[in-house]
Formats: structure tokens, sequence, C-alpha cells
């Protein structure tokens, strides 16, 4: 491949290095879901990327799975953000236990 | 073009970097939100319009409605949730140590990578006559590597069961407090715009088969639709689940799969369309998987069993 720095290469290695430094370093448990999707978006735009260098058209099949791919972080950080709220839930009640 | 490709990619990455360290939660998320259409930006750029969509649609439309209601809980249950203290000033310099060695070492990689011309997706183009639809993607995700579409509406699902079971005590409250606002505004716009949305939904689905679209932007669009409504008090969250609701989440999944099972004498093999069939198989399976995507990212977001239609 070229010397040339790619932009959108970069970029992707940029999602990836602060996705992994926010997981490590956040304590809320809302924003170690977002790192985790900024680290699933520098793989998605690695996926693009291969598939762009290819010569001739966009390769189709890591599209396809980058699709998948999308839709599945989806599914799992709502579900994710369920398990956020019925912590709160929980920890409210046990709070209002102890006043009573 | 590289003047602005440079600065897309310097966009993305001072966004994440805000996003992941700026204080306020509700700042990162707004910030999460914008990166991912600068990422769908991006995506255009790079070939991938159907992937833009979907970022644009699912991952910064829906998955932001999604945090910003979850944001809102969180608020309400006052400030100290689940903050633990702070991490040291070694685990800092460790992490960004080690992500700026993770970065610098996948950028090197990027960059000497070698792509072979040899490739899946070579077979995919060229056998794209018998898929039965134009679109190179939607013939992948529907017809050349269908397994792993349905295994991931499986996903979807079990996403869904999974959340419900666990708000299930949230069920018997009023499904959105404050949906009732006072502004005049509101039902006019949700009364002119949800036609207008679900009409696009529809033409995404379609448009699947030759351009840029298919199920899953769609579906999203059909449950931005649903969202407008809940926010706009016209449908609401129930308890009851009802029968029809369930046989429309499972639609997908199994519109997909019986039609797997029953041409497999015809065809000999699971999941086999014969060629003459194709199109109509293909745009059947399409409608169903957007009915069903979508109604399950909006259960995702109401957080119940059902849905129901408010009292006008």
């Amino acid at each position: 491949m070229s010397i040339m720095p790619e932009p959108f290469a970069l970029a992707a290695a940029a999602l990836i290095a602060v996705g992994f430094y926010g997981f490590i370093t956040q304590q809320h448990p809302l924003r170690r879901l977002l790192a985790i999707n900024i680290f699933g978006n520098g793989v998605f735009m690695t996926l693009i990327l291969v598939a762009y260098w290819l010569p001739g058209d966009a390769d189709p099949v890591p599209h396809a799975m980058v699709l998948t791919g999308i839709v599945i972080a989806v599914s799992a950080t709502a579900f994710g953000l369920a398990l956020i709220r019925r912590r709160i839930l929980d920890a409210n009640r046990k709070q209002d236990h102890g006043d009573d | 073009m590289m003047v602005f490709d440079s600065l897309l990619a310097l966009i993305i990455a001072a966004l994440a970097w805000r996003c992941v360290t700026v204080r306020d939660l509700f700042q990162a998320i707004v910030t999460f939100i914008v990166l991912g259409l600068m990422l769908a930006l991006s995506w255009t750029r790079l070939d991938a319009p159907d992937l833009a969509l979907a970022e644009a649609g699912i991952g910064a439309g829906l998955l932001g409605v999604l945090l910003l209601s979850t944001w809102r809980v969180v608020r309400d249950a006052g400030p100290d949730q689940g903050e633990g203290p702070p991490p040291s000033p070694w685990v800092r310099t460790a992490a960004a140590v080690g992500s700026i060695a993770l970065g610098t070492a996948f950028a090197v990689v990027l960059h000497t990578v070698e792509v072979d011309s040899d490739r899946a997706g070579g077979l995919a183009l060229e056998s794209l006559g018998e898929a039965g639809v134009e679109q190179p993607v939607t013939a992948v995700l529907l017809n050349f590597r269908s397994y792993d579409t349905l295994l991931e509406l499986g996903v979807l699902l079990m996403a869904l069961i999974g959340a419900v079971l666990l708000r299930s005590p949230l069920i018997h409250r009023p499904a959105a407090e404050d949906t009732g606002t006072e502004s005049p505004l509101l039902p006019v716009l949700v009364t002119v715009f949800t036609p207008l949305v679900l009409l696009m939904g529809t033409f995404l689905v379609w448009a699947g088969a030759h351009s840029p679209g298919g199920a899953f932007q769609g579906g999203a669009v059909l449950a931005g639709a649903g969202v407008m409504l809940v926010l706009g008090g016209r449908l609401g969250g129930d308890a009851q689940v009802s029968l029809l609701l369930r046989a429309l989440l499972i639609l997908g999944v199994s519109v997909f799969t019986v039609i797997g099972l029953l041409l497999m004498p015809l065809e000999g093999a699971f999941m086999a369309y014969p060629e003459g069939l194709v199109y109509p198989l293909m745009v059947t399976i399409e409608f169903s998987l957007a009915l069903s995507i979508g109604l399950t990212l909006l259960l995702l977001f109401t957080g119940t069993n059902g849905l129901r239609g408010a009292p006008a």
C-alpha cells in the first residue's frame, strides 16, 4: 500500500485508541458503553477501508459484515442500557427500604 | 478532496476524544450522536452508502434516542449513581500509553496491509445475476450469507427479551410521564411527519433491491416513526403483549426460516432459492425483516412487552 498517510486509516486508529482509553479510565457504566461503541466504530471503519482499497467495486462482503455489526452493536448496547436502568431501580428500592 | 477527507478524519478523532473525556454525561451522549453522523458522512466518501444510511439511522438516530432516555433515568437517580472512585494517575498513564501504542500499531498495520484481489466479494459480485437483487450488499445479506442475517435477527430478539425481562418492574408505571406537553405544535408535527416517515421507511426497504437501502435501514426509519408516536403521546407502552405483536416480532425470523426450509426439497440446501422465484422471495423476506426489526427497536425504546394506542 501507499506510504502516504490515509486520513481515514488514521481516524480508525484514533477511534480504537480513544475507545480503549475511555473504557479503562471512565467509571460510569454509560460512559463505558459509549467508549466500547467508539472502539467498535473504529473496527467498522477499518473493514470499510479494506473493502474500499480492493481493486474494482467496493467489496460487498465486508459491507454486509459491518451492517450486521452495527445492528448487533446496537442490540448489545440496548441490553446494556437496560442493565443500567435496572441497577438504578434496584439501588433506589434499597434506599427506600433503608429509610423505612 | 484530500483536504475534505483529512478534515473529516480530524473531526472524527476530535469528537471521539471529546466524547470520552468531557465531564458532563449529557454532552458525551450528544457528542456520540454527532460522531455517528460524521462517521456516516465519511462512509459515503468510502463508497459505502448502505452503511452510511444504517449508521445515521440506527447507530446515531435510534441508539441516540435510547441513550438519551437512559440518561434521563440516570439524571433522576442523582449525581453519584454508579460512580466509583476515579482511577489513579498510574492507571490513567498506563491506559494512555497502552492506547497510544495500540493506535500507532494499528495505523502502521493498516498502512502496510497487502490487499489480496482474490476475495469472497469478487465471487459475490460475479454471481450477482443469480441473487435476484441488483444491490450487492442486499444480495450478500439476504442470499449469499443469509445465515448471518438470520442469526443477527436472533441476537436482536434476544436483546429485546433480555431488556424486557430486566425492566419488568417498570411496566406498570405510565409509559412516559412527560409525553403530554402543552405545545400545540407537537400534535400537528406528529400528524404531518408520521406518514412521511413511514413512506420513507417503506421506500428504503423496497429500494434495497437495486440501490442503497434495505431491511435494516428501512426498519430503523419505521422504528423512528414509532418513537415519534410514543413521544407525541399517540402510542403507549403496555404490559399486555398481544398475539399480533408477538407474531410481528418473530415475523422476520419465521419467514426467513420457513422459506428456507420449504424450498429445501426443491433446491437440496437450506436457504437456497430457485431461480425464477428469487426476486419475489427476496422482497417478501426484506419486508418481513423490516417490520420485525422496526418493532423490536421500538420496543427496546419503550421497554415494555406491548404497545397500545393512547386514548385520543
